[in-house]
């Protein structure tokens, strides 16, 4: 079975985004691990704003599943989903491929990890506290455990914690 | 100059405590010697909260040898034998304490007031204690944080169930 891993730049007091959706105080992020995971992956999960940010092509390619109710089917490696996430995401994972990228936004995340669909976190911590934002959960419903896996540091003060989800 | 140290145990979604209060899920980490991490200070300041906190578990003001304990609060009139309240200003007087001469002060529980430190630029440390577990709700360690504040990474730390994020707070 293919995972869904969540993989997210936060700031250390949890936000995804300033209170402006800025993400200038976002690091680059550690180029040897990204071009790993990148390897691992073969599919994004976008919510319809990161999709428009982003664009289809941004991590070579990779099959985009685009989560919207407004937009109209798209073609090539783009596939739009709608209604019903839960059942929609569990026929995506069982299907032969690498590993699915979590990319956001905040609500196709708390969906996803609502729906027990999420296996594994890998946060890029950030050495900065913004104080309002948009934080990465919110609207999760009850307790979820993990497991930490492995905890990386760089000179630029990221750490990226990689937990498996329970 | 004393330094300031805000240190907290909380979720991977940044809570302190449930909804409730809860800290059931807090576990305790064996590889870290409670005796270990206070040796620096000598001094803990702590809200109205942590020290109703403190005094319903039955945790008098001796319970750390060699550690005096700073209450904020101005709604309270009295405090237990070996706690001092402070009533007025309490960051004038934590800028006093600042530069008076002792070992490093620890806020000891209290996301008010660690915050409000931060807020006015005189917290020196933050250590976060991240447990591998989402709250989904509760009482955050950060809140009303007023602007951008930088951090500057110390040291990390992976015990038996988590992982420490040790940061000097980059002011001004």
């Amino acid at each position: 079975m293919r995972k869904v891993i969540l993989q997210v730049a936060v700031s250390l007091d949890g936000f995804i985004e300033g209170p402006k959706g800025e993400y200038d105080w976002c690091l680059p992020p550690p180029g040897r691990e990204m071009n790993e995971f990148l390897k691992r992956i073969d599919a994004l999960f976008l919510g319809r704003k990161s999709f428009e940010m982003i664009g289809s092509k941004a991590f070579g390619k990779k099959k985009n599943y685009v989560f919207s109710n407004t937009l109209k089917k798209s073609s090539g490696e783009t596939e739009i989903i709608s209604g019903d996430i839960g059942s929609q995401v569990r026929r995506i994972k069982a299907m032969e491929g690498k590993d699915i990228w979590l990319f956001g936004g905040a609500s196709l995340t708390t969906s996803l990890m609502n729906e027990g669909l999420v296996d594994g976190l890998e946060l890029a911590v950030h050495p900065i506290l913004l104080g309002s934002g948009k934080p990465l959960f919110q609207g999760i419903k009850g307790r979820v455990k993990t497991k930490l896996i492995d905890v990386k540091t760089y000179p630029s003060g990221l750490v990226m914690l990689n937990y498996s989800v329970l | 100059m004393r330094r300031i140290v805000y240190g907290m145990a909380v979720s991977l979604d940044g809570f302190m405590e449930g909804p409730h209060g809860e800290t059931d899920w807090m576990s305790y980490d064996a590889s870290q010697d409670p005796g270990e991490y206070i040796k620096p200070f000598d001094t803990f300041l702590m809200g109205r909260k942590t020290y109703q906190a403190m005094r319903r578990m039955g945790t008098g003001g001796n319970a750390f040898k060699g550690i005096k304990n700073y209450v904020f609060s101005n709604s309270m009139d009295d405090v237990a034998e070996g706690f001092q309240l402070v009533k007025g200003d309490g960051v004038a007087v934590i800028d006093h304490m600042k530069r008076a001469d002792g070992k490093d002060m620890a806020v000891y529980g209290g996301a008010v007031l660690g915050c409000s430190l931060i807020n006015a630029g005189m917290l020196d440390e933050v250590v976060v204690s991240i447990q591998s577990i989402l709250l989904g709700n509760g009482n955050p360690m950060f809140q009303n944080i007023k602007k951008r504040t930088l951090m500057k990474l110390v040291k990390t730390k992976r015990g038996t169930r988590g992982v420490i994020l040790h940061y000097q707070v980059v002011n001004g």
